[in-house]
């Protein structure tokens, strides 16, 4: 074997012969060295493997998908496949080798983001970046196969705290994952919600540690009310609920005063869930007793449901309304039945002979107490609160006139007779001298000037005086209204509505016209639609009195 | 079937030292120069200074390891709204495949992943074996097939893509560079030297030496080591390397005709089509290639822009119009200005490779742009039928011979 002939390799010989010394072999060896040292770390951060059941995988991504736990990420998901069973999905997660010790029974995967819910603001996220898994270590014995939740727990697996059990008839908003507040005060998530024997649900709640501490025997929990909108006796009122309550639903609880006293109450107990506010603030209602009563005028829009007051206060509910006719005079009659709470008339659950009262017990006393009432001059008729505009209910009223010799008994309740038309007409004639007097189609026309005006000078510097006499039309309107107050209270309040509109549409106004370097032309023309439809409904009112001045007394009649 | 010409008064005493130029085909005295460049046409026929064997072979060993790391450790991370999209080298192919473009997916991985390797592993083993002076029949066929592979192994090139796909995507959301861009930025640059220090001439000689001819006589060059035969053993495979001799490359012309034409044909859609949807503030935005390069200029890129403009759009378009021009002279049996057509042929083997940096920024872009509906990049038909373009014009320019020009000129002189 011969090597090369020299004399045919130029590059053998001559000045570039040491050209590249020895050094070039650096450059291998810093490869090499790079390369083993990479493979060694990969070798050491290798991961521990597991492999997680899900019922879908819910978009997320082999080599892609984070693995958190407490925001911490531990790993990634390698691989997705259907499982053997061809029902579910395989997941192999790589985990950092820290996990090792918490992998053990118990352990718990699921995805966050799968469902974006209103509930979880941070699985919104997901909507942009995909879901992850989330995990939480186990203590039982090591494994390396889990079978994965499909939703996030709603309490984190470690979190402390009490869990207790709310049943009531409605979820009114509340679903899983929703929130518990105390006085707006985030303290805890609705768990799980099941349907309870006989008709109604079972929610789970869980109150973070420390604020257990705040739930005792006698709290009540009642469902959050996101947006309260209502008629006060101040005007209309509405109140934001806590939390994004408005959009999620959730439930509150409070304590009442002399109840703040008492232990905290132990994990597991049960509660009732009232459905709002108002029902848990006058408390548990107690046994029911059910009477019927006829309802001379047919009973208008009664709801069953419908509050039953005394004095203003609940003492029952409408539980059905129904009509019947008799057969031999052919007389219709229209009856409720109501639902009437002796612990609300201030009966109180006495034992006797240390047994609490049977029905039948609770039926004579309630009868004896209705029965002073009905001789007093009680009588059950249609009430709305506040007038003209609140929800219909029925109430025990003082009617004036002699007593009938109405009595309570096999439990119909008296009711008061209709009202004859020609009072109701003698009444409206009154409220409407003193409507009239208002110039009512006046203000409208103004108010439609005064946005026919705004929208001519949206934009220009004399946008501010009309602000102006925007505002004194409106001191003049409020004037008015409350010397019309006292004459006609209905009419009264619906004009405090609109001018309460105008209030807030001028507000919008100003912040649309007048604040420094506000964008005029945003806001503006949604404004000027609020102006005029607010003084096109003054209008409408103003219109409907003239034409039918019984409207305020007895609703809108049919149209022909 | 004429022979190599050969140079008037060659010495036949010196009969090992001769050399046939590639490209007109004039067998010359082999000279001990720094540089020999042919006494016909002006083409470098070998460049020794700054050549060494230990160079080339160290680096190209750095280079094939670097390769390890660069397809193994993540490549690109992009993180946006919380979200970190993390590609490794082989997920461009893998997502342009998974999204519809098998040929592009292909392409892509061929010219990222495989040739590389195979390119840069064949050559070390040669090297190291030619270092060690092994004999062995393998050697010479492997270094060819090693030397073949070269063009389309494209780590350098990616190293352009990488700097355009980095600067992209940058611009949109934050990006960093992994190991293994690290790992094949270094493998990229390590190729270029690889390339800078190596004497194909001098390895071929070393694996074997040239048997003594007779220039006088009709011999053959080998296409692939340049061994000189006498003209009997055509269409035998080369002693050197394996490959078949011919005087000239088989059905030449009609070849490269026909790969010209279907890249004239594929030039088109290339350009009518868009190329890529990428997120241009934060709006997904097509482009083609003309308006990338708009795109390029109008963000204040110019530099970037020029490189685009050139390598997408001119250098294709040279390479056609170069390819046509040949093409043109054969079948017209025109013999203009040889020297000219060689030249350009040498700039359009050269630069030709160059043009795929566009399919690479779409692939290194694509895997790690997966955010939402908003914020994602995707390849537009165009990108296929671009680097199929790319590819037409690379294997005719290989199957083009261009000593055939030179015939055509020595029959008219």
């Amino acid at each position: 074997m011969t090597g090369p002939d020299d004399a045919t390799l130029p590059g053998r010989r001559g000045p570039w012969r040491d050209r590249w010394p020895g050094l070039v072999w650096a450059a291998p060896l810093a490869a090499l060295a790079v390369v083993t040292y990479l493979g060694i770390q990969a070798l050491a951060q290798q991961g521990v493997d597991v492999v997680v059941t899900f019922n879908s995988a819910h978009g997320a991504r082999a080599g892609d998908t984070p693995v958190l736990y407490k925001g911490v990420r531990i790993g990634r998901v390698t691989k997705i496949e259907i499982s053997r069973d061809a029902r579910h999905v395989d997941m192999t997660l790589r985990l950092v080798p820290r996990t090792r010790d918490a992998l053990r029974e118990g352990a718990k995967f699921w995805v966050i983001g799968a469902e974006p819910s209103l509930t979880d603001l941070s699985s919104l996220e997901a909507v942009v970046s995909g879901v992850s898994i989330g995990a939480a270590p186990g203590t039982g014995a090591p494994r390396r196969r889990f079978v994965g939740l499909d939703a996030q727990p709603p309490v984190p697996p470690d979190e402390l705290g009490s869990a207790y059990f709310l049943d009531g008839p409605g979820l009114g908003g509340a679903r899983v994952g929703a929130g518990l507040y105390y006085r707006g005060l985030d303290v805890g998530r609705v768990t799980h919600v099941t349907l309870a024997e006989p008709a109604g649900f079972r929610l789970t709640v869980f109150v973070r540690s420390p604020f257990d501490r705040l739930v005792k025997p006698d709290t009540r929990f009642f469902a959050a009310q996101g947006l309260d909108v209502g008629l006060t006796r101040s005007g209309l009122g509405a109140r934001l609920g806590p939390g994004n309550t408005v959009l999620a639903g959730g439930v509150e609880f409070e304590t009442p005063l002399e109840a703040q006293g008492e232990p905290q109450s132990a994990s597991g107990a049960t509660f009732h869930f009232y459905g709002q506010r108002d029902d848990a603030e006058l408390g548990p209602v107690g046994p029911e007793v059910i009477y019927r009563a006829r309802l001379p005028d047919g009973g208008g829009s009664l709801q069953p449901g419908a509050v039953v007051t005394l004095h203003d206060f609940p003492i029952g509910r409408v539980l059905s309304r129904e009509l019947s006719v008799d057969e031999d005079r052919g007389v219709a009659t229209a009856s409720v039945r109501v639902a009437i709470a002796p612990e609300r008339l201030g009966l109180v659950d006495r034992v006797e002979g240390g047994e609490a009262l049977s029905p039948a017990d609770w039926r004579r006393r309630t009868d004896r107490v209705l029965d002073q009432l009905v001789r007093k001059g009680y009588r059950l008729q249609l009430a709305q609160t506040p007038p003209v505009l609140g929800p219909q209910g029925l109430a025990l009223l003082r009617m004036d006139g002699p007593p009938a010799a109405d009595r309570v008994g096999a439990g119909w309740l008296a009711t008061a007779p209709a009202p004859s038309l020609s009072s109701l007409v003698a009444r409206a004639d009154a409220v409407l001298r003193g409507a009239q007097a208002v110039p009512l189609a006046d203000i409208g026309r103004n108010l439609r000037d005064l946005t026919a005006r705004l929208n001519g000078l949206a934009g220009s510097p004399e946008v501010a005086s009309s602000l102006a006499h925007l505002n004194a039309t409106l001191v003049s309107l409020d004037r008015i209204t409350s010397d019309v107050a006292p004459k006609a209270g209905p009419l009264a309040a619906k004009l405090t509505e609109a001018a309460a509109q105008l209030e807030q549409a001028a507000a919008a106004a100003k912040r649309a016209l007048g604040g420094p370097g506000a964008p005029q032309d945003a806001n503006l023309p949604d404004t000027l639609r609020q102006l005029n439809a607010t003084a096109r409904s003054l209008r409408t009112l103003a219109d409907d009195l003239d034409r039918h001045p019984e409207a305020v007394i007895r609703g809108k009649p049919p149209s022909p | 079937m004429s022979a190599l010409a050969v140079q008037a008064g060659a010495d036949p005493r010196r009969s090992s030292a001769w050399i046939a130029c590639p490209r007109c085909g004039q067998v010359q005295a082999l000279r001990q120069a720094c540089t020999q460049v042919c006494e016909t046409c002006g083409s470098e026929l070998e460049r020794r200074t700054g050549r060494s064997l230990d160079a080339a072979l160290a680096l190209s060993a750095a280079a094939f390891l670097f390769l390890l790391p660069a397809n193994l450790e993540p490549f690109l991370t992009t993180s946006a709204l919380g979200a970190v999209r993390t590609s490794r080298l082989a997920s461009g192919p893998a997502e342009l495949w998974r999204e519809g473009w098998p040929v592009l997916g292909l392409l892509v991985g061929l010219t990222l992943i495989v040739a590389p390797i195979l390119r840069l592993g064949l050559l070390t083993a040669v090297l190291a074996a030619v270092r060690l002076r092994l004999r062995g029949r393998w050697i010479g066929p492997v270094f060819r097939w090693s030397n073949s592979l070269q063009p389309w192994a494209m780590a350098d090139v990616a190293l352009v893509g990488l700097w355009i796909a980095y600067t992209r995507l940058s611009a949109t959301v934050p990006t960093q560079l992994g190991l293994g861009g690290v790992c094949l930025v270094a493998a990229g640059v390590l190729t270029l030297f690889v390339r800078a220090t190596l004497n194909p001439s001098d390895v071929w000689r070393r694996i074997r030496r040239q048997a003594p001819v007779d220039p006088a006589r009709a011999i053959l060059a080998c296409d692939a080591c340049g061994y000189l035969a006498p003209q009997r053993s055509a269409s035998r495979p080369c002693p050197r390397c394996g490959q078949r001799l011919h005087a000239r490359k088989p059905g030449a012309a009609r070849r490269a005709a026909a790969f010209t034409l279907a890249g004239l044909l594929l030039y088109a859609p290339a350009n009518l089509f868009p190329m890529a949807t990428i997120p241009i503030n934060l709006q997904p935005s097509t482009y083609t290639v003309l308006a990338g390069v708009r795109n390029l200029f109008a963000a204040g890129l110019y530099g970037l822009g020029l490189l685009v403009l050139t390598a997408s759009f001119a250098v294709p378009l040279l390479k056609l119009g170069a390819l046509g021009w040949f093409l043109a002279a054969l079948a017209r049996g025109g013999g203009a200005a040889p020297i000219l057509k060689t030249r350009l042929f040498g700039v359009v083997e050269e630069i030709g490779r160059w043009s795929m940096v566009d399919p690479l920024v779409i692939a290194l872009f694509v895997p790690v742009m997966q955010f939402n509906a908003q914020l994602y990049g995707r390849a537009g038909p165009a990108a296929s039928a671009f680097s199929a373009v790319v590819v037409m014009t690379m294997v005719a320019t290989r199957t083009f011979d261009p000593r055939h020009l030179w015939d055509t000129a020595r029959r008219l002189r």
